[in-house]
């Protein structure tokens, strides 16, 4: 197992490219971001991250090292979670890094030959680097560049692991590609990248991510993902992240959608100790449309400072975003969310409604929306309401005999069902099940 | 018989206004009740009450069923008990399905543990009979129901659970005269054995249903108690006297 020495300098970003034996360009374009991670002071905005000693992060772990060596070392707390949510033993054992990887080999085999067929690609993407330098080349850092923010420019200079996917044109995929059949690579990096690019007409859903409680023992995750819907495309991507309540999760998903294109992004996230997660869709194309859900449940001690951002470039472009939250036991979510209308873009519609659940006394919420308008024929909508939840509704459901354990999680499950009937089945069970004991243990 | 036996109830808001004193009353399986009054007299908190409503608190007196205090049991533990309260005001619940509710609350009746999908179809033929028109268990609950379907829901949520104590506040408000046809026909064709107990102002329910029991609750406080009789006293003399 490689793991450099912890802290961060510019010998740690050339030994991280000369252990990947890396084209010299991309070395190049660590070295910069490294520079303008440097430079470059922490967000203005959200959770306060001063207490982030980046002398103290390990910058590079090979993959596929397991997180801890024995079952036994794990939480007794995500043990518990994985039984009560019924997790099969091999993935639980996957999720948590202990063992062998999720066997999901016949499967993914019988899929793998299917998707080479119609020549899409799908690695991990460090290999994809070395096999396709021409895509990297053409769109690294071009949808989220490292001047973006201190924490892209720290991704760009440290990245490992992540997806790569290309979808040719006119290639439509119907079942969901996931981060879980890309085996043989660790998923669960530290400073993940991903690229996906659907070429014109192509349509593609990645999933990426999990509702179960994933252990890490990593303080900072900060990952990047760039993708580009070409005309006429369609990308959805949905992540879940549940990362124990340790880590600190920034990472930074932008989308470009082009003429025609649709882009969609289902973010939910509930683990973290802090997140701070803005899925964007850029419309520059005429006629493109992007949507964005976000879900965000805090507990006590997180931070789900979430939400999302739409920014129209071309003429006849729209724009949703969705946002449900929940806070209990003492959790803090803000919905932060931009809409801007450039001087371009002719004819926009675009709607925001952010919906929050807070479930007692000691929980807030915020809201930031944030709209640059240029323009006045813009038809722009924005709801936003906040409540608490209802006695009345607690007392007629449990005056039908249901526990009052159970009649929250029914109202929590009820508020984000409107997010949750996007998600693949799998995971809204899993959400809803993890939301049912939670509910329980608030009750206690 | 079981019976319900409200024992010397005294409940006042959490603000501390007092709603009820000393009322003591009883119901008996098998028999049919109505609660008479003006309004504002404390009918509607009187049941609430009795379920345990978080915006009431019962200061003095108990709730005995079968001689058992349940007074101080969670509102749960009293619907598995066999006590339901068809609301007046029935709350709207989003995201959470009729059938997915109602397959929760009979999965908790632990006394009849019946087939969902056999209660459901019930549910359909019942909701038909009631004049329930598209019905739809797949709608979210009281979701947009207009307030006869509201009414309406309740008395089929009341019909699958087969309570033994059951409370109706107001059931035929909000209902038309062939409503009110239909839900007098199906209390009066129930298939369970039940105490059961109708709140209303309106003389055609009361006709319909016959009770055998009436009580009037006046300022908080049990003023009559009698047979149908009491009923044609209100009729033409009002609450003034009582």
């Amino acid at each position: 197992m490689i793991k450099l020495t912890h802290g961060l300098t510019e010998q740690v970003v050339r030994s991280i490219s000369a252990l990947k034996n890396e084209p010299s360009w991309m070395l190049e374009v660590r070295l910069n971001a490294y520079r303008k991670f440097c430079k470059m002071p922490l967000p203005k905005f959200g959770p306060n991250l001063s207490f982030l000693d980046f002398n103290n992060i390990c910058f590079y772990a090979q993959p596929a090292t397991p997180k801890v060596s024995n079952w036994k070392d794990l939480p007794k707390d995500i043990l518990e979670t994985y039984d009560r949510i019924g997790l099969p033993e091999a993935e639980k054992r996957y999720l948590a890094g202990v063992g062998a990887q999720y066997n999901s080999e016949i499967v993914y085999q019988n899929l793998k030959a299917e998707w080479e067929r119609l020549g899409v690609i799908f690695l991990d993407t460090d290999t994809a680097l070395k096999k396709y330098p021409d895509f990297f080349k053409e769109y690294f850092g071009k949808i989220v560049p490292a001047s973006d923010s201190k924490f892209a420019a720290l991704n760009t200079a440290v990245w490992s692991g992540g997806s790569f996917i290309y979808v040719p044109p006119g290639i439509k995929l119907n079942v969901p590609l996931q981060a879980y059949f890309r085996i043989n690579i660790a998923q669960l990096g530290q400073f993940e990248r991903t690229l996906i690019i659907a070429d014109e007409g192509a349509e593609i859903h990645y999933i990426e991510g999990c509702t179960a409680p994933i252990y890490s023992t990593d303080l900072l995750h900060s990952a990047v993902v760039e993708v580009v819907a070409k005309a006429g495309a369609r990308v959805r991507y949905t992540t879940i992240q549940n990362w124990s309540t340790s880590v600190v999760n920034l990472t930074t998903q932008r989308m470009l959608v082009e003429k025609d294109a649709i882009g969609e992004w289902v973010d939910g996230n509930i683990g973290s100790k802090i997140t701070m997660k803005y899925p964007s869709v850029v419309l520059a194309g005429e006629g493109a449309r992007g949507d964005i859900l976000s879900l965000a449940i805090a507990k006590n001690g997180q931070v789900q400072d979430s939400g999302g951002k739409a920014i129209h470039l071309a003429p006849n472009t729209s724009s949703t975003i969705v946002s449900k939250s929940v806070s209990l036991s003492g959790g803090v979510c803000s919905y932060r969310g931009k809409v801007a209308i450039e001087r371009s873009a002719v004819n926009v519609k675009t709607s925001a409604r952010c919906d929050a659940l807070l479930m007692d006394e000691k929980s807030a919420s915020n809201t930031f929306p944030y709209n640059v308008v240029k323009r006045s024929d813009a038809e722009i909508a924005h709801e936003a309401s906040v409540s608490r939840i209802s006695d009345e509704q607690l007392f007629y459901l449990t005056s039908r005999g249901i526990p009052e354990s159970e009649a929250l999680g029914m109202v929590v499950n009820g508020f984000i069902e409107p997010i949750v009937k996007n998600i693949p089945l799998e995971y809204a069970v899993e959400l809803n099940r993890l939301i049912d004991l939670d509910m329980e243990n608030s009750v206690g | 018989m079981t019976a319900l036996k409200i024992d010397g109830l005294t409940v006042e808001t959490l603000e501390g206004r007092q709603v009820l004193s000393e009322l003591s009353l009883d119901f008996k399986v098998g028999k049919r009740y109505a609660i008479l009054g003006p309004n504002g007299s404390g009918k509607s908190t009187l049941v609430n009450a009795i379920l345990g409503h978080p915006h009431f608190r019962i200061t003095h007196g108990r709730v005995l069923l079968g001689g058992k205090n349940i007074t101080n049991l969670p509102t749960s533990e009293k619907a598995k008990l066999g006590l339901f309260l068809g609301f007046q005001y029935p709350v709207e619940i989003d995201g959470v399905s009729f059938s997915s509710f109602l397959r929760s609350a009979v999965a908790h009746q632990t006394a009849n543990q019946a087939n969902f999908f056999d209660v459901l179809s019930d549910t359909k033929t019942q909701a038909a009979a009631l004049g329930f028109k598209k019905f739809d268990p797949t709608r979210n609950l009281n979701v947009g129901f207009s307030g006869g379907e509201k009414k309406r829901s309740e008395i089929l949520q009341m019909l699958a659970l087969k309570p033994k104590f059951a409370f109706l506040d107001e059931p035929d408000s909000g209902l038309d005269i062939d409503g009110i046809s239909a839900l007098s026909k199906t209390l009066n064709t129930l298939s369970f054995p039940t105490a059961l107990t109708i709140i209303t102002h309106h003389h055609r329910a009361l006709e319909a249903l016959q009770p055998d029991i009436v009580y009037v609750i006046k300022n908080g406080q049990l003023v009559a108690t009698g047979g149908k009789e009491l009923i044609t006293k209100v009729q033409v003399n009002g609450f003034k006297g009582m």
